[in-house]
């Protein structure tokens, strides 16, 4: 979570570069994630990441 | 390794409930149930591989034990055939996640530094950007991070 007050300054691109930096740490070879078409899905697609499938979700 | 199960189940291995979570952790059915985040958060089904001749039933008294709080139901490939029929004829809004997966040998250009939480008034601080970020209650916010922040590492 980014607070539109500071997006633009690299809070995402850095705190996925810890992550990234953490699974390396720890071993493993790929990262996971469940990302949202509209926001977080186009921009780690444009980092390399490939989806595996397009999964419904409901609520009331 | 199967990427799918990986994007859908795995995450569920790691999931740290918050105090009053009741978690459900089955080979054919995944829930959990969180009465202290009514609005959202820790309330959903993630697995669902029942028979298919239960699962009207299934669907009905689930929805029913959720009343009064905010709930997602994620239905995944392997899951029961027909469910998300189902439970979009059963009038529930629709969107719908992309599940990824990238190789760990990502390194990009950031303009911001990462630090971990370590302490109480971290913890709080990152509490109150989620509260603010999805308009949630800080007090339940507050109290499970600082429980996740307590709680050995499950990375898997």
């Amino acid at each position: 979570m980014v607070l539109p007050r500071f997006r633009g300054r690299g809070v995402y691109r850095a705190l996925l570069n810890a992550r990234f930096s953490l699974a390396r740490k720890l071993g493993k070879a790929i990262v996971t994630c469940q990302a949202t078409p509209q926001t977080s899905g186009p921009i780690l697609q444009a980092l390399g990441f490939q989806s595996v499938g397009t999964f419904p979700v409901f609520g009331p | 390794m199967d990427l799918t199960d990986e994007v859908m189940d795995r995450p569920l291995d790691a999931l740290v409930g918050a105090e009053d979570s009741v978690i459900i952790d089955l080979p054919e059915w995944h829930q959990v149930t969180t009465l202290s985040f009514a609005s959202g958060g820790l309330n959903g089904v993630a697995r669902c591989r029942i028979d298919p001749a239960g699962l009207g039933e299934r669907i009905e008294t689930t929805i029913a034990g959720y009343a009064g709080l905010r709930w997602r139901w994620t239905v995944g490939a392997n899951d029961t055939p027909g469910l998300a029929a189902r439970l979009r004829a059963r009038g529930l809004s629709e969107r719908s996640v992309i599940g990824l997966w990238r190789a760990t040998d990502l390194s990009v250009p950031d303009g911001a530094e990462a630090a971990e939480a370590t302490s109480a008034d971290d913890v709080a601080a990152f509490s109150a950007v989620m509260a603010e970020g999805w308009s949630a209650p800080l007090a339940p916010l507050l109290a499970y991070n600082t429980r996740l922040a307590l709680t050995p590492d499950r990375s898997t």
